[in-house]
């Protein structure tokens, strides 16, 4: 036996190395293009900081949450055990890209313990709520609004939702950064 | 080296091949198919329970069977057949992003039934889901009336998950024995309600 081993020692050596190097490439290459299509390296942003992403500059104006118990809950149509966060983003389009046009992007909301997230969600814009934007604010990115603008985004979350949250911005061509707005 | 021992080294190379065989042969056997390895994960429950998957809670509150149904929207369902109405209230878990109640399934048998989505917002099917906060409301399934009164109704099951393709995540699974329920003439439903009850 110990014959056979020191005869073939160079074949088992290469075998030792070059299988768990094949699996772990493998896997690597998965998860690499898994987590390289989705926002998944986030750029953080201390509260009342400005970030710098996208070639824009994004700055949180004010955070508010409205309680369905509250007057103004009522008025809005908020569901029962639910709170209303609204969020107010200053953003400073940089540089434009080839169209001359600033960057689109996606908002979401994410509750965070420990810089983990814990639970996320999108925008209320669809739900069934009566809540008016103010006045001059975009409740969307505006990929024709090339000077600074008001951004006005808003969540319905459930009353339990804890106070580490944090406004995600995320735009396709800087996959998989995001920027993380904390609130 | 000895003939003998030749042989014996011939009939070892023999065995131990025809061992490596068999492995591959009960690994590739065993190994889970695409369908096996990309299945729905089922998470079982019982009427009047909470029942939770990775990103759905749902609870099943009552299931009622009529020759027809006035939605709270005004829509009213005649049938051949009879439905099946299901009172749930659901939300999503943990993510947040557009997740819909878009896989409401009665199963009877080797048969699937989806919830109607002519109800329109007086059912719950195909409801944007919000986690955290539920929408609470009836689910209508249209089914022939054999297919009710069948040995294979006593063991149907509610099949719920959000979005509409379950693979690889969870699928919340209720049985429901259907032949043990009253056909009512008619049944009004309640409106669709978001938020806690």
């Amino acid at each position: 036996m110990k014959a056979w081993l020191r005869s073939n020692r160079v074949g088992l050596v290469a075998v030792a190395i070059l299988l768990p190097a094949t699996v772990g490439i493998t896997f690597a290459n998965e998860w690499t293009a898994y987590f390289g299509q989705r926002p998944s390296i986030p750029v953080d942003v201390a509260p009342g900081d400005e970030g710098a992403f996208a070639a824009t500059r994004w700055a949180v104006e004010k955070t508010e949450r409205i309680p369905a118990t509250s007057t103004e809950g009522d008025e809005i149509g908020l569901p029962a055990g639910s709170e209303l966060v609204v969020v107010s983003v200053r953003v400073t389009p940089g540089e434009l890209d080839s169209n001359g046009e600033s960057p689109r992007c996606l908002l979401d909301l994410e509750e965070l313990d420990g810089g983990t997230m814990t639970r996320g969600w999108g925008d209320a814009l669809s739900e069934p709520i009566s809540f008016d934007t103010a006045d001059g604010a975009e409740s969307i990115c505006t990929a024709s609004n090339t000077e600074p603008y008001l951004l006005e985004t808003i969540f319905v979350v459930p009353a339990d939702a804890g106070d580490e949250l944090a406004l995600a911005v995320t735009v396709v061509g800087e996959l998989p950064e995001y920027l993380r707005l904390r609130l | 080296m000895t003939r003998t021992t030749m042989n014996w080294r011939h009939v070892a190379n023999g065995a131990g091949l025809v061992v490596i065989l068999v492995i591959a042969g009960l690994v590739a056997h065993s190994t889970p198919s695409i369908a096996e390895k990309q299945a729905p994960i089922a998470v079982r429950g019982e009427l009047g329970e909470p029942v939770a998957g990775r990103n759905i809670l749902a609870t099943v509150d009552a299931v009622r069977v009529a020759r027809s149904v006035e939605a709270s929207n005004g829509w009213a369902g005649g049938t051949a057949g009879v439905w099946v109405v299901v009172d749930v209230s659901v939300e999503a878990r943990v993510d947040g992003l557009d997740p819909t109640l878009g896989y409401a399934r009665l199963r009877v048998g080797e048969t699937t039934f989806s919830a109607s989505t002519r109800p329109g917002d007086g059912s719950i099917a195909e409801r944007g889901m919000t986690v955290g906060i539920a929408w609470t409301g009836p689910l209508m399934f249209e089914l022939p009336l054999d297919v009710v009164s069948s040995p294979a109704a006593a063991n149907a099951e509610l099949q719920l998950a959000l979005d509409s393709d379950p693979r690889v995540d969870s699928l919340l699974v209720i049985p429901v024995d259907l032949r043990a329920l009253d056909v009512d003439e008619s049944i009004e439903t309640d409106r669709p309600v978001w938020g806690a009850r």
